[in-house]
């Protein structure tokens, strides 16, 4: 009796090492992939960054292109716009074509980019174009404006 | 009746005002329908807007001087004698119609160039053409224009006129279509409200529109406007828009429906 107990208290010590050695060598594995993964993620940032440096700087390139392209659209779209308020109150009918055109171009300029300037041409047109509308006497909408003229007892038909 | 308003000195038309007033309202309610069409971005809005009023100036003085050519050639001698009236005749003048397509045709050239949605916007901006349209006829009211026929029991003396006679009652025809217009766009929108997303609203109204004014071409006192043989030209117009739109409707429905596999 005393042997198999002395026999099992051995067994159970020597399980006890075992295990102890198989903790601490899962214990070291798991730190080993820890360290292992948060390199890999280190690396992973590192390239995503290095590629989007490297996007921005193909983009700012294009954006610079773009930006000049559209910066000369917004310019002439303000320039135009003013002009037309400006003509509006010299000579309608000039007021009225420029109105025209600066909207149809600051629209263009707009839809390219968003910036301040454009949107100030498209405003700016929009307001010469319905001044030279008022200023044209146009008051009337319909074919009996004829009446206005004071000639229509002349006319055949 | 009202034609001008003296704002310091300056003879503003009413009619203009009235086209300001709708023009508002009609920003109103685009700014309100917004929230239901969230995919429209607001520049491509306020671009096919305003691309759309400088196709409308353009389509309804086109045509006002198309519709103005045979009466201009048929007194040539006339108008080289007197150069004030072909003046007043090439300066004044607009045919709704005209505006119409002019506003359809500029929008429609913006939303392909872009390659936008066309059932959508056509569903978010059908509704402003009644309220729009009748804010107008409220103009043609104040200035004396587009005035209905001779009645005794029933019509107004427009005593400061600019569009019409002045000396004799007429039937203010001009009160009646912008009641229906009013119908017509609360018809618009209950019917958009409805068939949402379809691209339907817009051809709803093109449809209910020529109908509509074809009756109302047959109270019109305006002579003026052209006739020829026997109907107005919005009349041969609206009869054209209405065999568009019925040959759409068939061929729509001849389209074979897409089933899923």
């Amino acid at each position: 009796m005393s042997d198999f107990e002395d026999k099992l208290k051995e067994t159970l010590e020597s399980a006890k090492e075992g295990l102890g050695d198989v903790a601490d060598m899962a214990k070291d594995s798991f730190e080993e992939v820890v360290t292992e993964g948060k390199e890999v993620v280190e690396e992973a940032k590192a390239t995503i960054s290095g590629k989007k440096l490297e996007t921005d700087v193909e983009g700012a390139a294009g954006y610079r292109a773009d930006e000049s392209t559209n910066s000369t659209l917004a310019i002439i779209a303000l320039v135009v716009g003013i002009l037309s308020i400006v003509f509006a109150f010299i000579y309608v009918w000039i007021g009225l074509v420029l109105g025209i055109a600066g909207i149809i171009i600051s629209a263009k300029a707009r839809k390219q980019s968003q910036t301040k300037m454009a949107t100030a041409g498209f405003v700016c047109s929009i307001i010469g174009l319905a001044l030279s509308a008022v200023f044209l006497v146009c008051a009337l909408a319909c074919a009996a404006t004829l009446f206005a003229a004071g000639g229509l007892s002349g006319l055949k038909g | 009746m009202f034609p001008y308003l003296n704002f310091f000195g300056l003879n503003i038309p009413v009619y203009w005002l009235c086209g300001l007033a709708g023009g508002g309202c009609c920003a109103v309610l685009l700014i309100v329908r917004h929230r239901v069409f969230p995919g429209l971005k607001q520049v491509d809005i306020t671009n096919a807007a305003a691309l759309g009023l400088v196709g409308m100036i353009l389509g309804a003085r086109l045509l006002y001087l198309l519709t103005m050519l045979p009466l201009v050639l048929e007194n040539r001698d006339y108008l080289r004698e007197h150069g004030d009236v072909l003046k007043d005749i090439l300066l004044n003048g607009m045919v709704f119609y005209g505006g119409l397509f002019g506003f359809l045709a500029a929008v429609l050239i913006y939303l392909k160039k872009y390659r936008l949605e066309l059932p959508l916007f056509w569903d978010y901006a059908a509704p402003c053409l009644p309220l729009f349209h009748a804010f107008g006829r409220i103009g043609c009211f104040f200035s004396g224009c587009c005035h209905g026929l001779e009645s005794e029991h029933f019509g107004l003396v427009f005593a400061r006129s600019i569009g019409g006679p002045s000396d004799r009652p007429l039937f203010p025809l001009q009160l009646v279509g912008a009641a229906c217009e009013f119908c017509l766009f609360t018809a618009v929108l209950l019917f958009e409200k409805r068939h949402r997303g379809e691209g339907k609203a817009l051809y709803f109204y093109l449809t209910v529109y020529a109908v509509g004014r074809f009756i109302y071409e047959f109270f019109r006192g305006d002579e003026i406007r052209g006739i020829y043989a026997g109907l107005s030209v919005s009349q041969w117009i609206s009869l054209v828009l209405l065999a568009a739109m019925i040959i759409r409707f068939f061929i729509r429905k001849r389209r074979p429906v897409n089933t899923e596999a």
